[in-house]
């Protein structure tokens, strides 16, 4: 695709950290005006509010800086899409299949158990993010989870509860 | 003289028995397999065995745990360097050069070379614990909360200078690291900070949690994104797999620096071998004229950690015998373990039971020279095990990942925020801020908060207690030293790059 050159354009992390800071910044001063001992202790909010403030001027200086920088960028298609095809598209590249699969195994996990959890990720890994055949992803899925079950449960004597906990 | 009789009693007490012996066989064993699984952690498997010492004798049970103990810090840096997880957060430092030598096809090199690099550090620990272990003892309870408050500003101050991103990026990074440690209930008040009212984080984020998520899986989502694989999965010459003994040994400076170092720090209790790890890499990338290639695959950035790492063991030994006060998590069970036996921790340890004291010291050394055997040997073991794997590699790192944090506390809560900051970890990674001064931060936050506000405390809110004690001064003037040198290094690169523009523009 061709690239074009761009102003305004941010990276994603100071963006998210800025808003937790933010949050962080805010609570902490809830904190200190709660705090009323008197005592010698600075409390539970002293070091999160000035570290806080130090993080969050570091993170706006580089946002700025970012802002200010002509960064080159992939041209995006124009054409208008309907939701269904433009969710389908946005979760064309790999990475964004893996985290999709990685946050549906790790939320599920409490109701479908850890075994069908990591099922689910290597499985949909195999099939969806590494396009491996359908007979290949079964046989490595079910290799996979057989040694991890052999080492840490078997071997390790880990206590780990491998159905669901509901 | 004395001591050297009392270390040849302790070796013939290990050597002469055979039960013995194999105690300390499985335990390098059992340490070194389980240090390389990301989660478990040498402090879990010596929990999960320490019930197995109930029926041996007192000195094959500590034998096994400090052979766990090494076993494990040996262990840590082969995930490091073949999958880029740390198996524990001691071996984080050793991802930094150790991967991309792996990356390179150098995985026999790195393996051989971390070996023997924490075979030196254990020697130097070995050496020290045997020599020093009472005068140093007394040194370390010198150090109070403010004492530490001062040493943990100056290794943040000085390994936020260990990342090639710029400088304000690293400081926001180690900052942001410091407010995540401090998520959760508040050790000295109780108070709930920045839950959100989640149940589950009122005993904060994992460290574990934190180093798996940003290191391990935010190297998948790499590894999906670049389609990857490491280049060593072609065919290996079993020549490139026991490297040139003069490739190893001109390091050797490197190790004893990283040595010296590790186990002076691992004597302050607390310290712990993470942060003996990263001033020694900080210490190494100081000294060195190669800077520039340190984090791209320099080898004295793996040797030195490596051998602080396990320097560290023998210094962390000396408060645990001699005072009672574990330098570390893993001194700890050690600690538990001379209970356990009946043996009481503290000065008259090494008068009432020195047979059995020095026996655990010998095991030192012995479980370190069976390491290096077991280490060097199966290093065409573990580059085979990487060739067969390399194609699965991206769903077996992702799968141990899972599994190594589920087997913490049985949450899938902690599962879920090991993906949230393995996201963390992949937008940082393409904002150019470093991971490893994040870690740092929530590695050390705690004892940074802790310790300073107990120094106040104690003083009743004299601010003068951080400057009132030589070792206090001494600390606070290297730290103005440090902070001065930083600015004056900021201001002169910046004076070169407009010298440099200037002729370019002229």
């Amino acid at each position: 695709m061709a690239e074009r050159t761009r102003r305004g354009r941010v990276s994603a992390f100071p963006v998210l950290a800025c808003l937790w800071i933010g949050t962080v910044v805010w609570q902490a001063v809830e904190l200190a005006l709660r705090h009323t001992d008197d005592s010698a202790d600075l409390g539970p909010a002293f070091l999160p509010l000035a570290l806080g403030v130090v993080v969050l001027v570091l993170l706006v200086a580089d946002l700025v800086r970012q802002v200010r920088t002509e960064r080159a960028e992939p041209a995006e298609p124009s054409d208008a899409l309907g939701t269904g095809r433009r969710l389908r598209r946005w979760f064309e590249p790999p990475p964004r299949r893996f985290v999709a699969l990685a946050v549906v195994a790790a939320a599920f996990g409490p109701w479908i158990g850890l075994a069908a959890a990591m099922v689910v990720l290597i499985l949909g890994c195999l099939r969806y993010v590494e396009q491996r055949t359908w007979n290949r992803a079964v046989l490595t899925t079910v290799v996979l989870v057989a040694a991890l079950y052999v080492v840490f449960v078997v071997l390790l004597q880990v206590r780990i509860e491998l159905l669901p906990a509901y | 003289m004395e001591t050297l009789t009392l270390l040849s009693g302790g070796l013939t007490a290990i050597l002469s028995d055979p039960a013995t012996l194999a105690w300390c066989a499985l335990g390098v064993t059992i340490g070194t397999v389980v240090g390389a699984l990301p989660g478990i952690g040498t402090v879990t498997t010596m929990a999960v065995l320490l019930p197995l010492t109930f029926g041996l004798s007192p000195v094959s049970a500590l034998v096994l745990l400090v052979a766990i103990y090494l076993g494990g810090m040996f262990g840590g840096r082969i995930s490091s360097i073949l999958l880029n997880i740390p198996g524990d957060a001691s071996s984080v430092v050793s991802t930094f050069d150790g991967y991309p030598l792996a990356r390179q096809g150098r995985v026999g090199y790195a393996l051989t070379l971390s070996a023997v690099a924490s075979f030196v550090g254990g020697l130097i620990g070995f050496a020290g614990l045997a020599l020093l272990a009472a005068v140093l003892a007394k040194a370390a309870i010198l150090f109070g909360p403010a004492e530490y408050f001062l040493l943990v500003c100056l290794v943040l101050l000085l390994t936020s200078g260990i990342s090639n991103a710029t400088r304000s990026k690293a400081i926001a990074a180690v900052s942001l690291g410091v407010i995540i440690s401090t998520v959760g209930l508040d050790r000295i008040t109780g108070d709930e900070r920045f839950t959100w009212g989640i149940v589950d984080l009122w005993d904060g984020a994992d460290l574990v949690v934190v180093a798996i998520g940003i290191f391990g899986l935010s190297e998948v989502i790499v590894r999906v994104r670049d389609g990857g694989r490491i280049d060593s999965s072609g065919k290996l010459p079993l020549r490139s797999l026991f490297p040139p003994v003069p490739t190893v040994t001109r390091y050797a400076p490197s190790m004893a620096r990283g040595g010296l170092i590790g186990f002076l720090i691992g004597i302050f209790p607390g310290a712990g071998a993470s942060m003996a790890t990263f001033i020694a890499y900080a210490a190494e990338k100081t000294l060195g004229k190669d800077r520039e290639t340190f984090g791209k695959g320099n080898p004295r950035g793996l040797a030195a950690p490596e051998a602080a790492d396990n320097a560290s063991v023998g210094g962390a030994l000396i408060p645990t015998l001699s005072l009672g006060i574990p330098g570390s998590a893993s001194g700890a069970m050690i600690l538990g373990g001379l209970v356990m036996v009946g043996l009481q921790p503290g000065p008259e340890l090494f008068t009432k039971s020195a047979d059995i004291v020095w026996a655990v010291i010998a095991a030192v050394l012995v479980a370190n020279v069976l390491l290096l055997v077991l280490n060097t040997v199966l290093v065409p073991f573990f580059a085979t095990a990487l060739r067969v794997i390399s194609p699965y590699l991206t769903v077996f790192i992702a799968s141990l990942c899972f599994v190594g944090v589920y087997s913490l506390r049985g949450n899938f809560f902690d599962v879920l925020l090991m993906v949230a900051f393995g996201l963390i970890g992949y937008l940082m990674r393409r904002s150019g801020y470093p991971l490893t001064s994040l870690l740092l931060g929530v590695v050390l936050g705690p004892m940074l908060e802790d310790n300073l506000r107990r120094a106040l405390l104690v003083s009743r809110g004299d601010w003068s207690v951080f400057w009132s004690s030589p070792v206090t001064v001494i600390l606070l003037t290297t730290i103005v030293v440090a902070v001065a040198a930083l600015l004056a290094h900021a201001v002169w690169r910046r004076a070169r790059s407009r010298a440099g523009r200037a002729s370019v523009m002229g």
